[in-house]
């Protein structure tokens, strides 16, 4: 990467960074989370699908040239061949790490960076129910940072996932559809209250997000803050979404969506937003 | 059969091979994407009949496609509607649909058009026609408009007045868009229809699964009716074949025979009309049965198990014999619904034969105090939502409430307070927190004061605003039972899952107030069709869901009903059956015929209704192994025994640290017996054990080793 773009890079989710006001547990708990996914990537110790939740599991990593493999926990407990897809150089180190907080999920993005200078982003997802409240990953996307398109290259991402902002406020939440990714697919949506709703199949969450909008439709739906990192194959976008709803409440949600694309179109194979922290 | 054919045209045959796309699931062997092709026999299981003063008869004499067509005589005014099973077809692709019809006297009016699934409008096919006594022919080619789900379902509507229509070959398929003028697929000579014996086609215990079968149209000497039966343990078996007369109007009845008959969940009875050679003489139809574990003894109030249903004798029967204990009045029957009971001031409609026959089933009854007139509340709209408006003078409400206890006393003795007060849009118009707590107030005070044993269920929360703001305006005093709802097609069962996090949040908003109140999930479920999943073999997975991980669900959210210490759960709901597809909350087929998830909570209604839950135990962090003491006589333990439901907290199959001890019984998730597990699964398994062999059980499923802390 880069000196500039590692900069930009670190910049961006820097802003993001600033944000998020988390509880020092929190950010303790996050940081040994990312401690033991930088020690599986780059010795498979522990075994990368032990520091998934079996509540829903989703991980992509770019293996370059655009190959990219995806699988979810079980796969990669019982395929030591889709397992190893996600190893990196050993001696990569998170180098920079930021989290984002909505109530108990938490997502975040960390940089890391192999002794010979090249890089990766790592975008993740994160539930507090391992063994004594340990986070443990529901999402995990790998891919090399050092060519990073520019954000206004990665347009095309963003407008797919902007079609949430759309057909929530028009009540046509089937339009979406066309943009899931079919399998893997995970969408978490944490709510007030502390609870979550946890799908894995595209045509659950779609089915399920309908008749939400349905029984409360938002009178607003507006994107803010939103950052998107892309390669061209991989595309995770980050913001901010306001849309009260009866049911879910004021509705000020953070995002974080992970793309792929596909047949040349942008779908969506993971969703996690939750509602802002208020404290 | 075969001779009374018009003999087609060898350029017309290859014309249709080449014509037609290829085969889709389920479609016939002649490219007919349904099943319902000659109408003698009747309409196959998955369609749905709707209609009234009309009968229905095979007619043996010859019509247009020889013996086998549908005879439909209507009276003074007939009418009747069929509706195909929702099934996926390609958009843009030209389809052909083919029906022929005549009617005596003339004057039967046809119609037939072709729906999205999800927006139900009419996209292709639309023609209405009027019968006269020469057979005509509906015949269109239409490239399909687009659906939201590339998912239709066609539709058939006929009326009359003392007439007799007679409808016959039915043809949907893809094919080229210009088709020779005279062209015919290569029809069936024979139609067959079964149907369970039993009401909703459920038994429990040892009952025979018994099934009528009828068919139409099969006059050739030696032709025999092939059967197959799967199940939801994944057995097929076929069954003996039955011979047919060449009346071409067989009638008769089977019973599903052999080991699979024994087995506890649903059954898929396949029929096929063949020859002698085994060539198919009719498409392949079905029909759903089940068969759960004896249900504890009812009545019982403290089941856990509850349910919205008609009160109608067979749905009441196939609710009992699934283990269900409660009944939630409401959408499925208002007769306790002021807006429905008082249509004019003073004039009050009872419903006491309905109520007695529920009570006479075992069932135990949540009333509702619920809504308002629209002469008293001066709501203007008209349909469903007229009578959520909040009422205009709380005396009015008093005497509402007064009538309807007094009334029901001893038959009806617990009540709840609005459904889904809190929202303000639909069900609660013109009401908000302080205009609910003092109809709770009214309510309370006079329930008391006409039934002091009566139970009263306020609050019926679902956001947290709701429950925080009645709380807040004094409804805590008002109450016996804090209610919600919850709709949520997560795989719950595991610690600290939704529904736990809101008997939590329910129990701390209460502390402020003084001592929790018991907490009752009075509505909710999977959601709609999409989570219910359907044992058809032509169910669309875009439409029905995944049966076996729907069937997992299901009993997962009674569970975790229990384990969070919540009275009972009532699930939404089995009162109304549409089109088999159609997204709704209704978890039931067309016919009515049962769902794979209604088998699963009848084998856990089976194994800790009365019982009591003791604790969860986590043999490893990822298993819940939920404890439960049966202190009863129960098929599977004479004396108190100790009851385990085992399950993976998630998706993925858990291996159990230590081996489950050899005398403990195994069960599977519909109650069969099986070999002890060896790992936990998304499914649950109930493990049966009493002295020494729980004693050891509970050593073989306490926590052990790092990561394993409950």
């Amino acid at each position: 990467m880069s000196r500039k773009g590692l900069v930009c890079l670190l910049v961006c989710l820097a802003c993001a960074g600033a944000r998020a006001q988390m509880f020092p547990e929190e950010r303790d708990g996050l940081n040994a989370l990312l401690g033991q996914v930088e020690s599986s990537l780059t010795s498979q110790t522990p075994p990368l699908w032990s520091l998934f939740s079996p509540l829903g599991s989703l991980a992509i990593v770019d293996n370059g040239a655009g190959r990219c493999t995806t699988a979810r926990r079980e796969e990669l407990r019982r395929d030591s061949g889709t397992a190893e897809a996600f190893a990196l150089p050993r001696g990569a180190r998170a180098t920079f790490r930021v989290y984002e907080t909505a109530r108990e999920l938490m997502t975040g993005q960390a940089i890391f960076e192999s002794p010979e200078n090249t890089h990766w982003l790592a975008t993740f997802a994160a539930l507090p129910d391992g063994p004594g409240g340990a986070y443990r990953l529901t999402a995990l996307c790998v891919f090399p940072s050092d060519q990073l398109l520019s954000p206004e290259g990665s347009q095309d991402a963003v407008s797919v996932v902007k079609e949430w902002e759309r057909v929530v406020r028009e009540g046509q939440m089937l339009e979406l559809r066309r943009h899931l990714y079919p399998e893997p697919f995970l969408a978490i949506m944490g709510k007030g209250g502390m609870e979550l709703f946890l799908y894995v199949d595209p045509e659950r969450y779609i089915t399920m997000a309908r008749y939400a909008v349905e029984v409360g439709r938002p009178e607003i739906s507006e994107m803010s803050g939103i950052r998107v990192h892309s390669n061209g194959a991989i595309a995770a976008v980050t913001g901010a979404w306001k849309a009260p709803n009866v049911v879910f409440g004021l509705g000020n949600y953070r995002f974080t969506a992970l793309l792929l694309k596909t047949d040349g179109a942008w779908k969506v194979a993971g969703l996690f937003m939750g509602t802002q922290t208020q404290y | 059969m075969q001779a009374r054919f018009r003999p087609l045209p060898v350029l017309f045959v290859l014309t249709a091979a080449f014509g037609m796309a290829q085969a889709q699931p389920g479609a016939s062997s002649n490219g007919h994407v349904l099943n319902l092709e000659r109408f003698g026999a009747g309409v196959p299981g998955g369609w749905l009949l709707d209609g009234n003063g009309f009968t229905w008869e095979p007619e043996t004499g010859p019509g247009r496609l020889g013996p086998g067509a549908g005879r439909l005589h209507f009276g003074d005014a007939g009418r009747i509607e069929i509706t195909s099973p929702a099934h996926r077809l390609e958009p843009g692709r030209p389809h052909t649909l083919l029906l022929w019809f005549r009617s005596e006297p003339a004057g039967a009016s046809l119609s037939v058009s072709l729906h999205d699934n999800e927006s139900r409008q009419a996209l292709a096919f639309e023609q209405t026609v009027t019968a006269t006594p020469e057979w005509q022919q509906v015949r269109m080619t239409h490239a399909l408009p687009e659906a939201l789900k590339d998912c239709y379902y066609l539709r058939l509507s006929a009326s009359g007045a003392n007439t007799t229509l007679w409808l016959d070959g039915l043809w949907l398929g893809a094919t080229d868009a210009e088709l020779p003028a005279n062209w015919q697929p290569a029809w069936h000579a024979a139609a067959v229809v079964v149907a369970p014996d039993a009401p909703w086609g459920v038994v429990a215990g040892n009952g025979p699964l018994r099934y009528r079968v009828r068919v139409a149209g099969a006059t050739a000497p030696g032709a025999r009716l092939q059967t197959r039966v799967v199940s939801t343990t994944g057995e097929t078996a076929s069954q003996p074949a039955l011979p047919l007369d060449t009346t071409g109007n067989w009638i008769g009845a089977a019973e599903i025979s052999g080991d699979i008959a024994n087995r506890f969940g649903m059954f898929r009875v396949e029929a096929t009309v063949v020859d002698p050679s085994g060539k198919a003489l009719s498409p392949m139809t079905e029909t759903l049965l089940a068969r759960a574990p004896e249900p504890f003894p009812a009545p019982f109030r403290d089941s856990y198990f509850g349910i919205h249903v008609k009160l109608t004798a067979p749905d009441l029967e196939a609710m009992a014999r699934l283990g269900y204990k409660w009944l939630r009045l409401h959408d499925a029957s208002g007769i306790t619904k002021w807006g429905l009971i008082e249509p004019e001031p003073g004039r009050w409609v009872w419903h006491d034969d309905e109520v007695a026959l529920a009570r006479d089933k075992g069932f135990f009854i949540l009333g509702m105090l619920d809504s308002a007139p629209a002469w008293e509340s001066g709501a203007q709209e008209e349909g469903y939502f007229s009578i959520y408006s909040a009422p205009k003078d709380p005396e009015n409400w008093r005497n509402y409430v007064q009538r309807v206890v007094a009334h029901y006393k001893g038959a009806i003795d617990d009540w709840e307070v609005w459904n889904e007060p809190w929202n303000p849009m639909g069900f609660f118009k013109g009401g908000n927190p302080q205009r609910y707590t003092e109809l709770l107030e009214i309510a309370f005070t006079e329930t008391r004061a006409i039934n002091p044993g009566a139970v009263l269920v306020g609050i019926d929360t679902w956001p947290p605003y709701w429950d925080a703001m009645t709380l807040a305006a004094g409804a805590y005093e008002y109450y016996d039972v804090l209610s919600f709802h919850r709709y949520d097609p997560g795989m719950h069962g595991y610690p600290n899952d939704p529904i736990d996090r809101i008997a939590k949040r329910l129990r701390t908003a209460q502390e402020k107030y003084g001592k929790p109140k018991p907490l009752l999930f009075s509505e909710g479920g999977p959601d709609v069709t999409v989570f219910h999943g359907s044992f058809f073999s032509f169910a669309e997975p875009a439409l029905t869901g995944d049966w076996s991980w729907c069937a997992d669900q299901y009993a997962r959210m009674y569970l975790t009903t229990i384990a969070s210490g919540i009275q009972r759960f009532f699930a939404y709901s089995v009162h109304n059956h549409t089109h088999h597809g159609h997204s709704t909350h209704m978890m039931v087929e067309p016919g009515p015929l049962p769902r794979p998830l209604h088998l699963t909570a009848a084998a856990l209604a089976h194994f800790v209704d009365g019982a009591a839950y003791v604790e969860r135990l986590r043999p490893a962090h990822d298993i819940s192994a939920h404890v439960f003491i049966q202190p009863h006589d129960r098929p599977y333990a004479a004396g108190e025994c100790t009851v385990v439901v085992l399950h993976a907290n998630g998706l993925d199959p858990e291996p159990l640290p230590r081996p489950v001890p050899g005398d403990v019984a195994c069960y599977d998730r519909w109650g069969n017996p099986s070999a002890p597990p060896t790992e936990a699964l998304r499914s649950p398994v109930y493990l049966v054990a009493s002295g020494d062999a729980a004693a050891a059980l509970m050593s073989a499923l306490a926590p052990a080793g790092p990561g394993a802390q409950p």
